[in-house]
């Protein structure tokens, strides 16, 4: 019965299901790409060819070795051409390489970036510093003392779609707490259908019990579809445990509709009650690391991130999800959680009206 | 046991505001009871005290032979509410909306007999939020009815229907009774009162002004018929002998009887009477002898609107 109204009800469907879903479709496909980090370079030499020289040496040096790096897209184009294009976002980096400088001096080698990307500018300026210097040292002749050697951690390629997937999960599930759960129980009240139920011999309690089991399973259902589409849809991947992570939700659902539930008994009507949970749930949304690293939030707004109830869900989830981690570093935000769901449970019993 | 409900000094206050001041009666099993009155004048509170939804603040209330304020519980048992514009859940079809409460009920009655007694089986399949005013309440009965209830509490169950689907509830609420259950209903109409109801309690200011059968209160508190006539002419020439007879209205208020004239001024006169009989004869003795003509001559006890403008001073607003 309640999966049926529910299910008819497409508003909560979409919100619920259907919106979060088409955000991580959105962020993931346009700022996506994390797998392939890919730096689009030009490499400018000092003359249009010919005149060969220590400089147009380096400049084609510098172009194989750069051609020799997976992630790197070499094109090959003017300088002027390569810096419009690095200003409209389409070079990562362009490299020009000074013409010859005075016998005995350094050559010179100018590098640009995007100062609006700073991330991937300075990741191909790490590159960038890293052919140089072996080149550097096969034209020097000094041996390599050092080798480094990277192996990845985790076997597979991390994906932006693996980021996003336990934030839009976590989302959902305080989506519904916030925005659902609230609008429903303060509409059932506005409505005298409470009222209608309480006038039954059926227990009140055993209603009500009912009501939140209703939210929690249809909240599960929806993080459970969300899942699953991002897996086989958006091929996000999933390390950790499947059950640790459906038990996260869980505690997710019950924390967020509760907090629902306290919100509609201090709201004195519906439409006052569904405002107040969208005013928490949209900062919440935006703050809590969902849909990006909440490291990139400026730190004057840290304290804030870190007091969301969301944060330590998504943390958590997150760690389950992506890393594979064990839940013992969370405990500490997963029981901070659960506080705000027992501070929201003493609210909606102490203020709980049947009408 | 012939009786239903007893109600004895309820009070019930909010806060300061007096809702039910000290009210008593009883509910006979099997009658359709009605409590009327205008807005505001306790008889929602009084039938949310009987359902056990509120709690009174004196008084012994007694419902089904079971103490509400005790056993609220196993009241509810026994009886079905039908509450004044409460909802439903909107995405719910009717069957599954009875169903639902069905699944409330101790011993619920199948829910397709339901529908078909409140004629909503073409409307099963309907999501609840597409139905019109008149099925929402027979819904909202259909659910009062699904627990097999001895007595069915109907707060205004006509309230903001047209007059075509009111008289389709009455009948409704005559085949409630015809099953044996009591009624218990509120209304401020009323010629609804008049019509449906066994027996009425007129209630203002959160008190019980008179409670008694239709008939009863109207025959009680209002003794005098109203008698309309309207005269063609006053005394055809030469009837009279010589002497010019004195102007009909002052003949009419000189009759024994007869203690008011009314002049509405669309040519009729109302007449009060307290012994219709004696003016009936009157007039038909003067219309006889050729002294009166008259085009129309009518007599009408009162109404339940009369008996409430006689215990107030002031008529019922709709």
């Amino acid at each position: 019965m309640s999966f049926r109204i529910w299910w008819r009800d497409r508003g909560s469907v979409f919100w619920g299901v259907v919106f979060p879903l088409l955000l991580m479709g959105l962020i993931g496909s346009v700022f996506g790409r994390a797998d392939s980090l890919q730096l689009t370079v030009t490499v400018v030499g000092p003359a249009p060819d010919g005149a060969p020289g220590p400089a147009a040496g380096v400049a084609r040096a510098l172009q194989e070795a750069m051609r020799a790096i997976p992630p790197v897209r070499l094109v090959d184009e003017p300088l002027d051409r390569a810096l419009e294009q690095l200003r409209r976002g389409n070079r990562t980096l362009v490299i020009e390489v000074l013409p010859e400088a005075p016998p005995g001096q350094r050559a010179r080698v100018v590098a640009y970036i995007d100062r609006s990307r700073l991330q991937t500018g300075e990741a191909a300026l790490a590159v960038l510093r890293d052919v140089l210097a072996r080149i550097e040292r096969s034209m020097t002749g000094v041996p390599e003392l050092l080798a480094l050697e990277t192996r990845a951690v985790s076997g597979e390629a991390f994906s932006m779609f693996d980021f996003l997937l336990p934030g839009v999960m976590a989302m959902s599930i305080m989506q519904t707490g916030l925005m659902d759960v609230t609008w429903t129980i303060a509409e059932y009240r506005d409505q005298r259908i409470l009222k209608r139920v309480l006038a039954t011999p059926f227990h009140p309690m055993a209603f009500l019990l009912g009501l939140l089991v209703r939210f929690t399973l249809v909240t599960l259902l929806q993080a459970v579809i969300i899942l699953a589409v991002g897996v086989l849809v958006f091929k996000a991947k999933v390390v950790g445990s499947l059950a640790t992570l459906v038990g996260l939700a869980a505690l997710g659902a019950g924390v967020f509709l509760t907090m629902g539930f306290a919100i509609s008994t201090l709201a004195p009507s519906a439409e006052s009650a569904s405002m107040i949970g969208s005013v928490i749930n949209f900062p919440m949304m935006f703050l809590s690391g969902t849909f990006w690293p909440k490291e990139i939030i400026p730190e004057a707004m840290q304290p804030v991130v870190r007091a969301l109830p969301l944060t330590p869900l998504v943390d958590s989830m997150r760690a389950v999800a992506v890393e594979g981690a064990h839940l013992g570093p969370y405990a500490g935000g997963l029981v901070y959680l659960t506080a705000w769901g027992l501070v929201a449970l003493a609210v909606a019993a102490w203020r709980f009206r049947w009408e | 046991m012939d009786t239903a409900i007893v109600v004895e000094h309820l009070v019930k206050r909010y806060r300061d505001v007096v809702a039910v001041d000290g009210v008593s009666f009883t509910v006979r099993r099997g009658e359709i009871f009605g409590l009327l009155g205008p807005n505001g004048a306790g008889k929602t509170t009084t039938l949310e005290v009987l359902e056990g939804l509120r709690v009174p603040d004196a008084g012994r209330v007694e419902v089904a032979g079971i103490d509400v304020r005790r056993h609220p519980r196993q009241v509810k048992a026994r009886i079905g509410v039908q509450l004044q514009d409460a909802g439903f859940f909107g995405r719910l079809t009717v069957r599954e909306t009875i169903g639902l409460f069905a699944s409330f009920a101790v011993r619920p009655r199948p829910v397709e007999a339901l529908m078909e007694e409140l004629s909503l089986q073409d409307k099963a399949g309907t999501q609840v939020r597409h139905l019109s005013g008149g099925q929402r309440q027979r819904l909202s009965i259909a659910c009062a009815l699904v627990g097999d209830p001895e007595i069915v509490f109907l707060d205004e169950p006509t309230t903001g229907l047209d007059p075509q689907a009111r008289r389709a509830l009455w009948d409704v609420i005559r085949a409630i009774r015809a099953q044996g259950r009591t009624v218990v209903l509120t209304t401020h109409y009323m010629e609804e009162a008049q019509a449906l109801c066994d027996r009425v309690g007129i209630m203002d200011h959160g008190r019980l002004l008179a409670l008694g059968t239709p008939m009863e209160l109207i025959e009680r508190l209002l003794p005098e018929a109203r008698v309309y006539v309207r005269p063609t002419d006053e005394a055809p020439a030469g009837a009279g002998g010589g002497d010019a007879a004195p102007p009909l209205v002052d003949r009419l208020r000189a009759l024994p009887g007869v203690t008011r004239v009314e002049q509405p001024g669309d040519g009729h006169l109302v007449l009060l009477t307290a012994q219709p009989e004696s003016l009936l004869q009157w007039l038909a003795g003067e219309a006889h002898e050729g002294r009166l003509r008259y085009s129309s001559l009518r007599v009408e006890r009162g109404t339940l609107e009369d008996v409430f403008l006689h215990l107030t001073g002031r008529r019922l607003r709709d």
